[in-house]
């Protein structure tokens, strides 16, 4: 497929899957590339810190996400971490419901 | 390239305000360490990440209000220097003109019921100049603000959305 309408699909997606991950646990960029990485999936494989961030930032001026700098329990090392806020669940709750229906509009329409 | 240098680097190529550098910086330096954990080394890291260029290009493209925000701050800063530089004219310029006019020789023809357009100063008219250069530079000035300013309003108003 041509590489700019990849770009369109996933970056409507990225929100979503990415208040998804954040959602499991409270994790840091690094953690989120691996996690996409190694999902299996090759959709989101190889995601450049510069595409990531600005879609973190986006969700945490919405207030889906909140940022804390913390001490990592292992090396003592500070980590930025990101967490996702009730609205930020409530929202992915809505995102989910919403791509279900999309989901089973789009196979409908792509049958005919 | 230790990586502190290459955090500054991609940062000085970023085009947006201190506060919103702070943030990448803070996630950038978090990616580094935790590749560092996983046991690469700074040069391996910067080859997977790419070049500071290439990393800074990537936040410009994806992320356009941040370039947004640091050029409508750099549009502020612009406005309060013109306003106050055109301030300072049209006060020095307007009370110049009045001080020289009334205090320096110069004399009106008529003025019982209204001055009429022929003056007769005693020095020569240097100060004078001056003083109708500064009010004329204040003016310009103001109007260089203003078109600036619709400019930008008109160029950006659709990204600000």
């Amino acid at each position: 497929m041509d590489y700019k309408y990849e770009q369109q699909f996933k970056k409507g997606a990225l929100e979503m899957v990415l208040l998804s991950i954040i959602s499991r646990n409270r994790t840091y960029g690094y953690e989120i590339i691996l996690n996409l990485n190694n999902s299996g999936d090759p959709l989101f494989r190889n995601i450049k810190e510069g595409t990531l961030y600005p879609v973190l930032y986006r969700l945490e001026d919405s207030g889906l996400v909140t940022s804390e700098l913390s001490v990592a329990e292992t090396n003592g090392r500070t980590k930025k971490y990101y967490k996702i806020t009730d609205l930020g669940m409530s929202v992915l709750q809505d995102m989910k419901t919403f791509w279900q229906s999309y989901k089973t509009c789009i196979d409908k329409l792509m049958e005919v | 390239m230790d990586k502190e240098h290459y955090v500054k680097k991609i940062l000085k190529h970023i085009k947006t305000t201190d506060k919103i550098k702070e943030r990448i910086r803070a996630d950038i330096l978090t990616d580094i360490e935790s590749k560092e954990e996983s046991g690469l080394t700074i040069n391996e890291i910067i080859l997977q990440m790419g070049s500071p260029k290439e990393v800074a290009n990537d936040f410009n493209q994806n992320y356009p209000e941040c370039v947004f925000k640091n050029k409508r701050r750099k549009m502020g800063v612009f406005t309060i220097i013109c306003a106050v530089i055109s301030t300072v004219c049209l006060f020095v310029g307007v009370v110049g003109r009045f001080v020289y006019l009334n205090c320096n020789g110069a004399i009106y023809i008529g003025g019982a019921d209204k001055p009429t357009d022929i003056k007769v100063i005693s020095e020569p008219i240097s100060a004078l100049t001056i003083y109708n250069g500064l009010i004329k530079t204040a003016t310009v000035i103001l109007l260089i603000t203003v078109l600036s300013a619709i400019y930008f309003f008109i160029k950006y108003r659709k990204k600000d959305l």
